[in-house]
């Protein structure tokens, strides 16, 4: 999967936490107030919604633990949920940064939950695309992207596969070895991040999500397949602060499928322009 | 050269297009596909079927775990193993128990593990092979929920814990990554001291066939895929693990599962064999979805590099659902024949990969009881003793087989 091609000039950042133990690496593109935002179990994929985000802040991507190729073994130093979330605050505060917000898509979503949770004086605002990490009975969530064999991906992801967008997201590289390396970091980073949502992603958040001061934007798709639009109502419900805006014939991941009505309801939730320059 | 019956559990009654339509293990519908009374009749067959192999005389008899499965009901072997362990004993027959195994890497109970090992060991009066697979992918993962992530960290610690359970002579404390225990101190210990031999099945991971070396295990390479498409590369990798770490090319280091059916002629045995093959390998192994062995974290980075680049040791398995009786035939997957066409080509295996411990899997598929104990006598009769004097000659020594099982198991 492809998703490059960043208009700005970033750059990657390198801080070893945990006692010097584990590299943690950082891409950060744009100008501005800082914004994390933490990727799907796919990795760290750039996307033309994060392009328009950098061009009004400085974004900040942490590499999942493991995904960064310098640093695979990585991952087996990470113990569990909460251990990742240490590490992550550790990387902010040796950044100096005081973010503006905290962003996550599915995966990253929950991690974005996560950290407003457990530090709800750092987090002045969040905003989750289709975040996985809650339970409901009558609509259980397995982590499908894992289960399902890869030609299904693009099906469970998108409302429409066939779309420009959906495309150009699933692009595979013609270079046969570039194809092999993109193959086997989709495995990898789908590898890394899964250890923290198997066998089921439910891992206690709805007990932590009250505990969120941020005023919180979720969004959703509404044909999302792998995480079933009620979720947003579930965040909802239990994230104090929050709204929640549907995108209508869009899957699981609407900064790629939806950009343009991603951009105005975070502009909006923002307080930024949507225009792009 | 030990030769060993090794025996799974089928249901043998799924339906035309079953592997159309579903995969053979994990979300299998049970009540739907299944008639409850040819379920008792498969536990039935299947304990007469190991139970015959014992009377004919084998080295050993084997069996393995799977949960949540159509093609081997048999989510704790240690149950039929016990049976067999027993009877062999009262009977007089001083066959192995190989139990091919217990898989550590998915379990949650590895002490429960070795208490089981330990009276398997005693029923059979110091009988027990103890096998220990890492643990199939979608066996530890999608039926017991180990993350696919920790199943070799959870393999490698529970090895340590088991064999220390078996013999440390105090009560010990464990604070491992997986496990804490306060007190480990198990009855029984097993009647094998330090510990009985270890067998460890694998189907071709460099990491484990070096750890196997490293920790004195048979590799047990337990292979469906077709050994005339894998067996050279998966058979030289070890050895030269093998030469690299200086360990001596002992053919008893190595043990191999083949398919096997004798008729009274080629084309016999190809009439009467071949339904129950296909049955097999279609419904079966080839009803696995490809992806559930190997789910993500399953393999190291390193190891998805290589599959990715070149999935050569699965063989024939990506076609296995449409696999012809020729394919499986040709590939070896199964080898069939009269007894003179199986002697030889095992004959040929074993000498060509360096192979002590010839696993052989008499029963397979649909194949009812009756088949079973013919292709069971058939081989203990016309082909295993052409096979028995091999490497016997040759100054090795076997490290890895229970003191009390003899050399070949007549009635003591």
């Amino acid at each position: 999967m492809q998703g490059e091609g960043a208009r700005t000039m970033g750059y990657m950042l390198r801080v070893d936490v945990w006692h010097g133990e584990i590299p943690l690496y950082t891409r950060v593109e744009g100008n501005g107030d800082p914004i994390f935002y933490f990727h799907p179990a796919g990795g760290p994929l750039w996307n033309p919604f994060l392009d328009w985000l950098a061009q009004r802040y400085t974004v900040y991507m942490p590499y999942h633990p493991g995904i960064h190729p310098e640093a695979p073994q990585a991952i087996h130093k990470v113990k569990s949920i909460e251990h990742l979330v240490l590490l992550y605050e550790e990387l902010i505060e040796r950044l100096r940064v005081r973010p503006v917000a905290m962003f996550g898509q599915s995966f990253g979503g929950m991690v974005a939950c996560e950290m407003a949770a457990w530090r709800p004086d750092v987090t002045p605002k969040l905003v989750v695309f289709d975040p996985v990490g809650l339970w409901r009975e009558d609509a259980p969530v397995l982590p499908q992207w894992m289960i399902r064999p890869p030609h299904e991906l693009p099906e469970l992801l998108f409302a429409n596969p066939s779309s420009p967008a959906a495309q150009q997201f699933l692009a595979v590289p013609d270079d046969p070895e570039a194809a092999v390396k993109a193959q086997v970091a989709l495995g990898w980073a789908i590898a890394c991040t899964g250890k923290f949502v198997w066998p089921l992603p439910d891992k206690g958040l709805a007990d932590r999500l009250p505990r969120i001061q941020a005023e919180t934007l979720i969004v959703w798709g509404r044909e999302d397949k792998l995480i079933p639009a009620i979720y947003a109502e579930e965040f909802g419900r239990l994230i104090p602060r929050s709204r929640i805006v549907i995108i209508e014939n869009c899957g699981h991941i609407p900064e790629v499928e939806a950009t343009s009505e991603v951009i105005r309801a975070v502009s909006m939730f923002l307080g930024v322009s949507a225009d792009v320059t | 050269m030990k030769i060993v019956a090794f025996f799974q559990n089928p249901y043998r009654y799924l339906p035309e297009g079953f592997e159309d339509k579903y995969p053979s293990v994990v979300t299998t519908p049970y009540f739907s596909l299944v008639d409850p009374e040819k379920v008792t009749e498969a536990f039935h067959w299947h304990v007469e079927e190991v139970l015959h192999a014992v009377r004919m005389g084998f080295d050993g008899i084997a069996v393995t775990e799977h949960s949540q499965s159509s093609y081997d009901m048999a989510p704790n072997p240690d149950l039929v193993a016990a049976i067999a362990a027993f009877i062999s004993q009262v009977e007089g027959y001083r066959c192995a128990i190989v139990v091919l195994g217990r898989a550590l890497g998915k379990t949650h109970e590895p002490l429960k593990i070795a208490e089981e090992y330990a009276i398997l060991d005693h029923l059979s009066g110091g009988r027990l092979v103890a096998g220990f697979p890492v643990g199939l992918s979608y066996d530890a993962s999608l039926n017991n929920g180990v993350p696919p992530m920790e199943v070799r960290g959870r393999f490698y610690e529970a090895f340590r814990l088991v064999t220390r359970a078996w013999s440390e002579p105090e009560p010990f404390a464990w604070n491992g990554r997986y496990w804490q225990f306060p007190f480990v101190n198990i009855w029984p210990r097993p009647l094998q001291q330090p510990r009985p031999p270890v067998w460890v099945p694998g189907i071709g991971n460099p990491e484990t066939m070096s750890w196997m070396l490293t920790n004195d295990a048979v590799f047990a390479y337990l292979s469906w895929f077709g050994l005339k498409l894998t067996g050279q590369r998966i058979f030289d990798r070890f050895w030269s693990i093998a030469a690299e770490k200086g360990v001596e090319a002992n053919p008893f280091r190595v043990a191999y599962l083949q398919v096997v059916a004798v008729g009274a002629s080629d084309a016999d045995a190809e009439r009467r064999y071949r339904p129950h093959l296909e049955y097999f390998f279609r419904k079966g192994l080839g009803a696995i979805p490809p992806n559930w062995l190997a789910l993500p974290g399953n393999i190291d980075i390193r190891g998805l590099e290589a599959v990715v680049r070149d999935p050569s040791d699965f063989g024939l398995y990506l076609r296995m659902r449409e696999a012809s009786y020729r394919d499986l035939v040709d590939s070896q997957c199964a080898v069939v024949g009269g007894a003179d066409t199986v002697a030889q080509q095992l004959e040929e295996i074993v000498r060509t990969h360096r192979i002590g411990n010839l696993v052989v899997m008499l029963q397979f598929g649909s194949m009812p009881l009756e088949l079973a104990q013919e292709n069971i006598e058939r081989f203990a009769r016309e082909v295993m003793p052409r096979l028995r004097p091999i490497w016997e000659d040759e100054g090795f020594i076997h490290h890895w087989w229970p003191a009390a099982a003899s050399m070949h198991s007549a009635r003591a």
